[in-house]
């Protein structure tokens, strides 16, 4: 199953909906060119929907770092939501938890973030 | 088509993937049509090239089993097994033994993400390193904050090391330290229960402020401490399902008892039963 990345926008909050997985290879080139385009677009507050992301191996877990590090270093903020069972347990086990700040509620929708 | 030597008949065929054509019966040359022998000599060359990648790997495989420990230091009181099975031929999983000149054993496992070479040269690194950093601290934790510091700013953005280090002295007391690893597990042989050993550091190499804390570990006669790699948990079997965590704490708890060697040998039959023999890399 490869990655596939839906993007809507609400005021100024991008929300890139990840589904499938996310693992060395295509799938992490097309995440860090998606990313990285959004950046060049001037989006500074990005919201990961990760529901329907099924797997992330650690290059995957890598790339949402360096994602991280390269929107906060503009300035910006990125937030997680939807964390399914295996996700979850790999960015928990990995500490990333206290990193990342994580939006619990899945139908909260980016609407409710403030600006 | 005829020879241009002798004039007897040319016959084509194909050496090694490369079509030529033999003179049959005749001088036995070898001929190749005009303009053909740049195309003839790219195959050659990167077929060369392939078989010179090829040797660095299997020599870069065998530096790599050769820094994994031969000799296992000897405390009496302890039984020490250990296994690294790579799936490619590098890997960024390795562990590592130390005796302190304090006497304590250390032992690390470290897991670097990613694949292949460019993960083998950092663990390369990150081993080098952690020999160095142990001796001038005995402190798993110090160790691990001077490692990060290391790491964040020889590493790329998006790389990262998952650790778990341990010290311990002759009488089983001692501490542990973890880099966002998985878990470890101590089988408490008089309860005959597993306790999970659970940290708050951040995997190392990402971050400047990661943070690493020391927690007290003492080890009684029959206790086993399990540590481990995640393509222990993360093997896959036929049906998509991983291995996990909660598999591994029966088999621990199921297998112990009977001591540390005959559970290394029951875990990694189960691996490779659960798998049918398609195991990830797992250390």
């Amino acid at each position: 199953m490869k990655l596939s990345i839906s993007q809507s926008k609400t005021y100024d909050v991008l929300e890139l909906a990840l589904a499938g997985r996310l693992t060395l290879g295509e799938e992490t080139r097309y995440f860090d060119d998606t990313i990285k385009a959004t950046l060049a677009d001037g989006n500074k507050t990005m919201v990961l929907n990760l529901t329907d992301l099924v797997y992330m191996d650690s290059a995957g877990l890598g790339l949402l770092i360096s994602s991280f590090s390269a929107v906060t270093d503009k300035g910006g903020e990125i937030r997680l939501k939807g964390l399914n069972g295996k996700v979850h347990d790999v960015l928990r086990t990995a500490k990333l938890l206290t990193v990342f700040e994580v939006i619990e509620d899945h139908s909260m929708t980016s609407q409710t973030i403030p600006e | 088509m005829r020879c241009p030597a002798c004039e007897r008949p040319l016959k084509a065929v194909v050496i090694r993937g490369v079509e030529v054509d033999v003179c049959q019966g005749g001088c036995e040359g070898i001929w190749l049509d005009r303009f053909e022998l740049s195309d003839k000599l790219e195959g050659i060359r990167a077929f060369n090239e392939y078989k010179n990648m090829e040797l660095d790997l299997m020599q870069a495989r065998e530096i790599q089993r050769h820094l994994l420990p031969c000799d296992i230091p000897q405390v009496p009181g302890f039984s020490v097994q250990h296994v690294s099975r790579p799936t490619r031929q590098v890997g960024g999983d390795f562990y590592d033994f130390l005796t302190l000149d304090s006497g304590e054993l250390v032992g690390v496992l470290a897991d670097v993400s990613g694949k292949g070479v460019s993960s083998a040269l950092l663990a390369s690194l990150v081993q080098g390193a952690l020999q160095m950093e142990f001796n001038s601290s005995k402190e798993c934790d110090a160790v691990l904050k001077s490692l990060n510091t290391l790491l964040c700013r020889k590493l790329q953005t998006g790389r990262f090391v998952t650790m778990f280090a341990v010290a311990l002295d002759g009488s089983g007391q001692g501490h542990y330290a973890s880099a966002g690893h998985n878990p470890a597990y101590v089988y408490r042989a008089y309860r005959n229960e597993l306790e999970e050993l659970t940290s708050s550091g951040l995997i190392a190499g990402a971050f400047e402020f990661a943070q690493f804390s020391r927690h007290a570990l003492s080890l009684h006669k029959g206790d086993i401490l399990v540590v481990y790699s995640d393509g222990v948990t993360e093997a896959d079997g036929p049906n998509g399902e991983t291995f996990g965590e909660d598999r591994l704490r029966q088999l621990i708890l199921g297998e112990a008892s009977a001591g540390s060697e005959v559970l290394k040998l029951k875990l990694l039959d189960a691996v490779e039963t659960f798998t049918e023999g398609c195991h990830r890399t797992m250390t």
